[in-house]
């Protein structure tokens, strides 16, 4: 047998039948148990999918909660939540339920009547109502994991010795103090979601919701911080479900941020990105030293100019993907020294 | 729904593993009840020789089917927890740099001239993997037959049992939590779990013995995702929550001592608060906790037709059920 033989790959329609075969199921339940658990049927189990929404993001299709304080109209609403249209409450069905009976109609009378003349002429079809367009996501489901594994991940001290760097100094007949050991990329400082659900990133409100469901899929949703805001990302605020209240936005140290933004500028690449409350934000970041990222839905002639060095903008973009990324925060990592 | 009989082990038809007078004490499996799901989803995973993904909420009993199955089937078993640090190489093997450099640091200085082992062998550190797929090359850390055994011998990493007579010896490997572990480390474990082989830090390639039966179990609450690839390779179980009538029966064989009035209220305050908590999108409490509800209130001998049943109960609850992480104060203060 050679070595690629061995290789057993994916669960196929050949493992569902020497399954049946070897097991003997007694009847059509055991049948659909057994293909159910082999990813096969309506009984496969999709273990990936979120076992319930998380209370860290607001679902802002969901009826409010009786914690949750209430909408209040767009005027006058506080910065970062609730912001949303709300769908009405589905009305209640009634107590009673009507008799029906379903019986067979005969079929029409005819032959006798004359043909009506319009249906021999050329008609033309109503206009069918327009089907919803398919919305493409910025952020695919096949690139998510990479790019966001790639776009969040930090450097920590590995276990593992890195031999070049000891044979370095041993060549240099100096003694290391301890011994050198390779980073490893890792995911454990988690990240902080800030989505700008302003009136500005309308159209990609949904992609907002998505980004913060990937990013849970990715880090978990104990490693994830979502908060909302508008307009200025310093005044960014999360429901907390513990303590029933909102909370302020403030960076952790070496935590990476990552913000979902278009700068506010509307489409309108001439539009200053009110350069004070962004730079400020920045400065914020950089005096924790947490990682900051901001993903654009515009392209790169849209960004802004003047966030210096060390927040990376990447195009949120569908054709955006992981070796991308790491290429480009290998470059900007560079730049920076 | 038609009672399903395993092809590959044998359980008695209320699906209840009550125990092995076989085991000793210090590494008896607890009783454990099947769901008819879990029972088809390991005779399947036999069946086909593919690892078995166990998907559920925390304390919904996904690592101790893996035990109760290396009882059962009264196989070795062999697991690892998987944290964010866990690498391929722990899981399969590792090279002890350290004790390599310290007994080539006294062998220099001439203090002890066998410090330094003579083979690279004796400095591998068999992983769950190696142990899994052949313990005799584990035990002796990879060194050939015709070599004598390694200066230390590594510790077993389970509970290793005799195989009844004529019956081939069999490993439960448990991996337990993948979803802690970073997002590579799933797609890493391809090659162990699809080839049953990887690779030593001298070249060789380590297979698997011929032969040797192995049910792997790895255990996610789906805090992250997996690789579809992954997932794609397993045979997957999802353990729900058992309902009311389900702990019951679990409170019968995990806590047989305790009054079946108390364990019917205890079930029913789980009900309602599974639902209370559920709503508020807080996390609902396990089947361990129930237990762990059950055994205190039998512990402290508390009696539900008690004058102070209510008052002791809501504390109880408290503690072993809801388990704030807030205080009643830090809620009502302001932000």
């Amino acid at each position: 047998m050679s070595v690629l033989d061995r290789r057993r790959g994916e669960i196929g329609l050949g493992d569902v039948a020497s399954a049946l075969r070897s097991l003997r199921p007694a009847d059509a339940d055991d049948v659909a148990s057994i293909a159910g658990v082999l990813g096969f049927g309506l009984r496969a189990a999709d273990l990936n999918a979120q076992p319930a929404p998380t209370p860290a993001i607001y679902d802002h299709q969901r009826p409010l909660t009786p914690q949750r304080p209430q909408q209040t109209p767009s005027h006058e609403r506080l910065p970062g939540w609730a912001m949303p249209p709300l769908l009405p409450a589905p009305e209640p069905l009634p107590d009673d339920v009507l008799p029906s009976q379903i019986f067979r109609e005969s079929p029409l009378a005819g032959g006798g009547e004359e043909r009506p003349a319009w249906l021999g002429e050329a008609y033309r079809l109503l206009p069918q109502e327009r089907a919803t367009p398919l919305r493409h996501a910025l952020l695919p489901a096949r690139t998510a994991r990479g790019v966001l594994v790639a776009a969040l991940a930090t450097w920590r001290t590995g276990s593992e010795i890195d031999v070049t760097e000891l044979t370095r100094l041993l060549a240099e007949q100096r003694m290391p103090q301890r011994l050198p050991s390779l980073p490893v990329a890792t995911l454990e400082r988690g990240c902080q979601l800030l989505l700008d659900f302003s009136d500005s990133m309308v159209p990609w409100w949904e992609d907002l919701r998505e980004l913060a469901q990937q990013a849970i899929a990715v880090l978990g949703d104990d490693l994830v911080s979502a908060y909302e805001f508008a307009g200025t990302p310093a005044e960014a605020q999360r429901w907390d479900v513990e303590r029933e209240r909102l909370v302020a936005w403030r960076p952790e140290a070496e935590r990476p941020i990552l913000v979902a933004t278009d700068f506010g500028i509307r489409g309108t690449p001439s539009l200053r990105h009110g350069g004070a409350e962004w730079r400020a934000f920045v400065a914020r970041c950089v005096s924790v030293g947490a990682p900051l990222l901001f993903f654009v839905p515009w392209s790169r002639g849209y960004w802004p100019s003047h966030l210096g060095l060390h927040p990376q903008i990447v195009h949120w973009h569908p054709a955006t993907s992981a070796a991308m990324l790491r290429r480009q925060r290998g470059l900007s990592r560079r730049v920076a020294r | 729904m038609s009672h399903y009989t395993p092809r590959n082990f044998t359980l008695p038809a209320d699906y209840c593993f009550r125990g092995d007078p076989r085991d000793p004490a210090e590494s008896a499996a607890d009783p454990y009840i099947f769901s008819r799901e879990a029972v088809i989803a390991v005779d399947v995973a036999l069946a086909t020789g593919r690892p078995l993904l166990v998907a559920g909420p925390p304390g919904c009993g996904k690592s101790r089917l893996a035990e109760t199955m290396a009882a059962v089937l009264r196989w070795n078993f062999v697991y690892q927890t998987i944290t964010s640090r866990t690498r391929l190489e722990q899981l399969t093997v590792e090279v002890d740099h350290l004790r390599r450099l310290n007994d080539a640091h006294l062998a220099a200085r001439s203090t002890s001239p066998h410090a330094l082992a003579d083979r690279d062998e004796e400095y591998y550190h068999p992983g769950i993997f190696w142990w899994a797929f052949d313990a005799h090359s584990a035990r002796r850390r990879g060194l050939p037959e015709s070599v004598a055994r390694p200066r230390s011998e590594p510790r077993f990493p389970g509970v290793e049992r005799k195989p009844p007579d004529e019956a081939r010896e069999g490993t439960v490997l448990l991996l337990d939590e993948i979803d802690k572990a970073e997002p590579d480390l799933p797609n890493d474990l391809l090659e162990p779990l699809d080839r049953g082989s990887f690779g030593l830090p001298d070249g060789r390639t380590l297979r698997a013995q011929d032969g040797a039966q192995r049910l792997t179990v790895i255990t996610t609450n789906r805090e992250r995702e997996l690789p579809p690839a992954f997932v794609r390779r397993c045979v997957t179980l999802l353990l729900a929550e058992p309902a009311r009538e389900a702990l019951v029966a679990i409170a019968a064989v995990r806590a047989p001592q305790a009054e079946k009035t108390l364990v019917e209220k205890v079930a029913d305050r789980i009900e309602a608060l599974r639902q209370e908590l559920d709503e508020s999108g807080r996390r609902p409490p396990g089947t361990s906790e129930f237990l762990d509800a059950v055994n205190t209130c039998q512990q402290l001998r508390i009696a539900v037709d008690s004058p102070d049943w209510e008052e002791t109960w809501q504390q109880i609850e408290l503690v072993t059920l809801r388990k704030p992480m807030v205080t009643e104060d830090e809620r009502s203060r302001p932000a």
